[in-house]
């Protein structure tokens, strides 16, 4: 899968490198058991410090996304489903849906928006 | 060696410099990687008429500007002096460079121009969007295959031998052995070089990571074939040195045998790597693709100033360039630029010691032989012996100093014995002096002004007797 980092933009590298993964993992084009590259490996391609590159490893394990070991790079995880939201996933779709209402859009035209982003892999897009 | 053959010599040494400054920019005009006269385009925009209108433009200014640069070439035959035939050669080998880059940089911007116009960017890019970085996850985790050490440590005692052999013998021969040394530490800036490509990017074009992994591997492949190669030929090429110091034309065609071989070994590698490029990119640019325009002033120099990498891969081709926007980046730049302009200053200081004359003249205490490269001053109590050099020596060959045409000074070897000189080569007889600290063999410009100081000094030497 390809990584799109943008170094201009307000978001972290680390936070980019973590959303983009959880999304390929999400859109299938990251698959059960795949390799990831090494935390050296991944901070040399992108150009970054390697504590950046450790710390979106770091939260993707944390989350269960991926496995990691010192040597073997990281692999990605089967998803484990445990069925519900976190407190902080709550949190930031409560956050969403809020600014999504202030925007002016109706509960439906929302309800769509989190469908078509639900949809299957190779529908939705970064 | 007569004049007109060390003309041709060096001339032809140089010339190879212009057919492969016209290959790699009429290669540019090809596309790869998306990537056509350092600008990158969508498969579509490459169909166009325009493109292939300035294309075809480029092409006859390169072919324009490398006739011209020949024709300057041919000016060198006009000097007889060496030091203008060097400086002539030198300041045409920056021309030669820089020349036929002009028309590169000239359609690279009407390209990029022409991009502008269009729109023709990649689906995360846009005019007033900085460039998006790819990374490829499964070509950056693929395993690294890097050859050890060991393998460029036998080049690396091969070409100290002669560094051993000069230090060791009597007497040592510094000088030389520093000359040897210099040459054996290319090794392992060989070594360091081949481990570079290893922390680079990989060749990321588009999202088929098969693509990505392919040329990632050629390229390293191609790369580390390089610089082993490099290595062992300067292993051999150092030790190999050291059997034809004495032979001028055996050390000619030495150093000619080793450069024409790395050339090959480096430009055989640079031929693999782009034919790959092409190769395999030439249905690329219908998708989301690679796109770093912004981070190439002119398509030749990176400065990204995101990118902790000093030296990072080409767009195309083998090489590698240095990152702009680091601190060390620009001091390496700051570096490279002060060597080129050393060129120039170089040739002024060669020309002016080719034509400022050697002068002779016996003072009350002393003898002095003098030039801007050298001068000896021995005074009349150190005088041994003094007598007239009426014949050319056979055998002169330089230790260490300057030869030119009409100027040899430092310290030679003349027919075998060791020998501080100071004289015109061109003017004889020559004033041979002999001190406890050694043999001197000095001149003046002409020589009526060698023969006076000869009478001066035998003049001096009986007063004082």
């Amino acid at each position: 899968m390809v990584l799109s980092l943008d170094f201009h933009s307000e978001t972290p590298i680390y936070t980019q490198i973590h959303d983009q993964i959880i999304l390929g993992i999400a859109q299938g084009r990251l698959l059960p058991g795949e390799r990831l590259p090494t935390i050296r490996a991944l901070a040399d391609q992108c150009g970054i410090n390697m504590m950046t590159a450790s710390k979106a490893y770091q939260l993707l394990a944390a989350e269960g996304h991926i496995q990691t070991g010192r040597r073997s790079g990281a692999v990605v995880c089967v998803p484990a489903g445990t069925g519900d939201l976190t407190r902080e996933q709550r949190q930031a779709l409560r956050l969403l849906a809020s600014q999504a209402r202030l925007a002016g859009l109706s509960q439906q035209q929302f309800l769509q928006f989190c469908a078509e982003a639900y949809a299957s892999p190779k529908e939705a897009s970064p | 060696m007569s004049r007109l053959a060390l003309t041709l010599l060096f001339y032809f040494l140089m010339m190879p410099t212009l057919p492969i400054m016209m290959w790699v920019l009429l290669n540019g005009a090809k596309p790869r990687k998306n990537v056509l006269l350092g600008v990158t385009l969508p498969y579509r925009a490459r169909l166009e008429p325009e493109v292939e209108v300035l294309v075809r433009d480029y092409k006859r200014w390169v072919y324009i500007s490398c006739a011209v640069a020949f024709v300057l070439s041919l000016g060198v035959f006009f000097f007889r002096r060496f030091s203008l035939v060097f400086t002539w050669l030198m300041l045409w080998l920056l021309l030669a460079i820089a020349l036929p880059h002009l028309p590169y940089i000239l359609y690279h911007r009407r390209l990029r121009a022409l991009k502008r116009q269009n729109g023709w960017y990649a689906p995360a890019g846009g005019d007033d969007r900085p460039p998006v970085l790819l990374v490829d996850t499964k070509a950056a985790a693929q395993p690294v295959r890097v050859l050890g050490p060991g393998w460029f440590l036998p080049p690396f005692a091969l070409s100290l031998v002669p560094v051993g052999i000069a230090l060791f013998s009597r007497p040592p021969q510094f000088v030389n052995a520093v000359a040897f040394g210099v040459c054996a530490l290319l090794v392992p800036m060989f070594y360091g070089l081949y481990r570079l490509i290893f922390r680079q990017r990989a060749e990321v074009v588009d999202e088929d990571s098969e693509v990505t992994v392919t040329l990632t591997n050629i390229r390293r492949r191609n790369w580390g074939r390089c610089w082993l190669a490099s290595a062992w030929l300067t292993g051999v090429f150092n030790f190999c040195l050291w059997f034809f110091l004495h032979s001028a034309l055996g050390f000619t065609i030495l150093v000619c045998l080793y450069s024409a071989l790395v050339l090959v070994a480096v430009m055989g590698a640079e031929f693999s790597t782009r034919n790959a490029q092409f190769r395999l990119t030439q249905q690329s640019g219908t998708g989301l693709f690679d796109d770093q325009d912004d981070y190439w002033i002119w398509g030749l120099f990176y400065y990204n100033p995101t990118d902790n990498h000093l030296m990072v891969n080409e767009r195309v081709g083998n090489g590698m360039s240095m990152n702009l926007a680091k601190p060390s980046g620009k001091v390496l730049a700051g570096v490279v630029v002060a060597l080129l302009l050393t060129i120039p200053l170089m040739c002024a200081w060669i020309i002016r010691d080719d034509f400022t004359p050697v002068t002779l003249h016996v003072s009350d205490t002393a003898i002095v032989a003098s030039h801007p490269s050298k001068t000896y001053e021995i005074p009349l109590g150190e005088v041994e012996a003094v007598s007239l050099v009426e014949q050319k020596p056979q055998h002169v060959i330089k230790t260490n100093g300057t030869g030119l045409d009409t100027v040899s000074t430092g310290r030679f070897n003349v027919d075998g014995e060791a020998q501080q000189l100071c004289l015109n080569p061109q003017s004889l007889p020559f004033l041979r002096v002999e001190t406890p600290e050694g043999v001197y063999l000095l001149g003046g410009n002409t020589g009526e002004e060698t023969l006076a100081a000869y009478q001066a000094l035998t003049q001096r030497l009986a007063a004082v007797s």
